[in-house]
């Protein structure tokens, strides 16, 4: 109970994107179309996932023991590097289009403080190996869903008549402006 | 000191991985590409050098469908075949 409890918070009510404004980045650069948009979800799933194992893994087993906590930051973005150079080089062998698509937003990845956040929140927040997982899955889905519904969102934005002056990014902050409201319930 | 050996040690374990990944997912050049003509005429009915190339990794001997391969390109190629053969 506590774990559903723990995913549907992490998916909605505190969401990652727009309740913690974590990764906006990717969130705003690769929403333009719907394929790229689950591509780069995708993409930020499994780092985030894979990620969140082994760096809880080696903060517990490794940092924890020898009295190194202070590395943890270093070490987890090493680990996060790490991540996105093999997703990388994994959908450039099996998707170059989607690869193409995704850009410059795809290695970085790295920087996305959404992935680093969710990493450094399991261990701020002192979570077990299976909240840390839940966690890690809820909020990186959260993520995928937000950017996915933003990007619907843009395409039938685009064929809308906006005001000559609030087309494109303004138009697109105020959605998420909307949308941020709605998921934090003050709509 | 325990932290940078620590810190070098995962970073040494990450970029084997990392390399070991690398190596699987590279598209490797064929090795019988360059030992083709490069028309890409189409005459072997495998559309280009490289789809021959990709059709000679099954069966050898497809390289006598090559036409322009002549003179001392065609002795190369068959020096490569029973070397390969040989093997």
């Amino acid at each position: 109970m506590n774990l559903i409890h723990l995913f549907l918070v992490s998916f909605l009510t505190e969401n990652i994107v727009l309740t913690k404004f974590l990764g906006i980045c990717p969130f705003v650069g690769t929403s333009s179309k719907e394929k790229s948009a689950a591509g780069m979800g995708g993409a930020v799933t499994f780092v985030v996932t894979i990620s969140g194992i082994l760096t809880y893994l080696l903060y517990h087993y490794v940092l924890v023991p020898t009295d190194t906590v202070y590395l943890k930051t270093l070490l987890f973005v090493l680990v996060v590097a790490c991540m996105v150079q093999i997703i990388e080089m994994v959908i450039k062998k099996w998707n170059p289009k989607l690869y193409q698509n995704l850009g410059i937003y795809l290695p970085l990845i790295t920087t996305n403080c959404a992935v680093l956040g969710i990493l450094l929140l399991n261990i701020t927040n002192q979570y077990s190996f299976l909240e840390m997982l839940t966690y890690c899955i809820g909020s990186s889905l959260g993520f995928t869903a937000v950017i996915y519904t933003f990007a619907t969102i843009r395409e039938q934005l685009e064929k809308r008549d906006v005001p000559e002056y609030w087309k494109g990014y303004p138009i697109a902050f105020i959605t998420v402006a909307i949308m941020s409201l709605l998921f934090s319930r003050y709509l | 000191m325990i932290g940078i050996l620590i810190m070098t040690l995962i970073a040494f374990i990450l970029s084997i991985i990392l390399v070991i990944i690398y190596d699987k997912t590279i598209e490797k050049p064929n090795k019988y590409l360059k030992y083709l003509p490069g028309y890409n005429c189409g005459a072997c009915g495998f559309g280009s050098c490289k789809g021959m190339s990709e059709a000679m990794e099954k069966d050898i001997m497809h390289y006598k469908k090559c036409r322009p391969l002549k003179g001392e390109a065609l002795q190369k190629m068959e020096e490569m075949v029973c070397q390969q053969i040989g093997k």
